[in-house]
């Protein structure tokens, strides 16, 4: 009985996220929510899709709220965060908001679940680093906006991920982990279905939050930072990047692009001192939209597949996972 | 392609080699400092900005190689 509320809790994500986008795909037409897709030159693409996995997940994590208790804890936070990212698609935000709230949340999130920080064939400190851990709600949420650089590879990117978390959680034996990972991975499939190439929608900032807050407090409940960290590195790695290329933490529309569009094509500016992955997976040769896709979705599989094994051959070795 | 596997690859590496370290250096990162904190807090936030340098300066090298014949 209760292994079928799991796998429905999966199924009614997916399915709900697939008839929502039904709805809200033409309907941000009709108002207006749209804005321009620069590679393809086409206009009035709407623009906030990711509400398509909020709702997916609000109804995978509502479901199985029935068993795993902890799943509305992660749900009020991504959901929060969710939202901030929707207003700031629709109205705008500003930019002490877009970073405060989501630091605010993760020290509540801290308050209120027991956080450890075990780091992967080390174990435990048994200092502060717990708290340390809820700062990867922050992180993580604006790395991953700062990543969503072309059609479908932030769904995409959040299935490999999320996936590899729960093989992770599956070679520990958190069972609760692995179902709530797996409706994560429905609500980013359903997206995926509309912002893929070509996209019939922009993931927006809603998708970009909302992924990232439903990820990385899973990641924080489950004791899973450190394996969000690797899985997820292309992330990770592109904000370094630009955190240090432009010399501190600033808000995106203050950092210009250090790439330029010419015929559909993408080539590195070389005057800019800004460094991005798309910069650095450019530097090889121009590159399309399809073929930048294909480029950071390979590398995300490489550190997701790398992370499952890397688990296990801890496991293997009997060191602290 | 490959000069993105390159630098992630490198940076996994990177980041795999901090955890080795560290299960060596356990017993001194356990140490306590002032009440809850210990050594290992102080590592990880030194490890991170390392980390980040790491990453920042190998991006640099590998887009420098891609600028040298273009504008």
């Amino acid at each position: 009985m209760t292994m079928f509320l799991e796998v429905f809790s999966v199924v009614a994500a997916f399915a709900a996220g697939v008839l929502f986008g039904r709805w809200w795909v033409p309907y941000q037409k009709r108002r207006g929510i749209t804005s321009r897709d620069i590679y393809k030159e086409v206009d009035g693409v709407p623009r906030a899709g990711g509400l398509i996995a909020l709702v997916a997940a609000a109804v995978g994590y509502c479901i199985i709220s029935a068993s795993v208790w902890v799943a509305m804890p992660l749900f009020v936070v991504a959901l929060a965060i969710g939202l901030l990212g929707l207003i700031d698609d629709l109205r705008g935000v500003s930019e002490n908001a877009r970073v405060l709230f989501p630091v605010l949340l993760a020290f509540m999130l801290a308050r209120a679940v027991d956080v450890k920080l075990t780091i992967p064939a080390v174990g435990l400190f048994y200092g502060a680093t717990g708290w340390l851990a809820v700062l990867a709600i922050p992180v993580i949420t604006n790395a991953f906006n700062m990543l969503d650089p072309v059609n479908g590879f932030l769904p995409a990117a959040n299935v490999a991920v999320a996936a590899s978390l729960a093989a992770v959680a599956a070679v520990r034996g958190q069972a609760e982990a692995v179902y709530l990972l797996s409706i994560h991975v429905a609500a980013s499939l359903a997206l995926y279905l509309y912002n893929r190439y070509p996209a019939k929608t922009f993931n927006g900032n809603v998708g970009s939050y909302f992924l990232g807050a439903s990820l990385s407090t899973l990641a924080v409940i489950y004791d899973l930072v450190p394996y969000l960290i690797l899985a997820g590195l292309p992330f990770v790695v592109n904000g370094a990047l630009i955190i240090f290329s432009s010399g501190g933490i600033k808000s995106r529309e203050k950092i210009a692009r250090p790439t330029f569009l010419r015929d559909g094509v993408v080539y590195q500016d070389c005057s800019s001192p800004i460094i991005s992955l798309v910069r650095v997976a450019v530097s090889d040769g121009p590159m399309g939209e399809y073929s930048i896709f294909k480029a950071l979705f390979i590398a995300v599989l490489t550190s997701s597949a790398l992370t499952a094994v890397f688990a296990l051959f801890l496991r293997l070795l009997g060191l602290p996972i | 392609m490959k000069k993105v596997i390159l630098l992630l690859l490198s940076s996994y590496a990177v980041l795999t080699a901090f955890f080795v370290v560290a299960s060596a250096l356990l017993p001194i990162l356990r140490k306590r400092i002032v009440s809850n904190f210990a050594v290992g807090d102080v590592a990880i936030v030194v490890a991170v900005f390392l980390y980040g340098l790491f990453i920042y300066i190998t991006g640099l090298l590998l887009i420098r190689a891609g600028c040298k014949d273009r504008h």
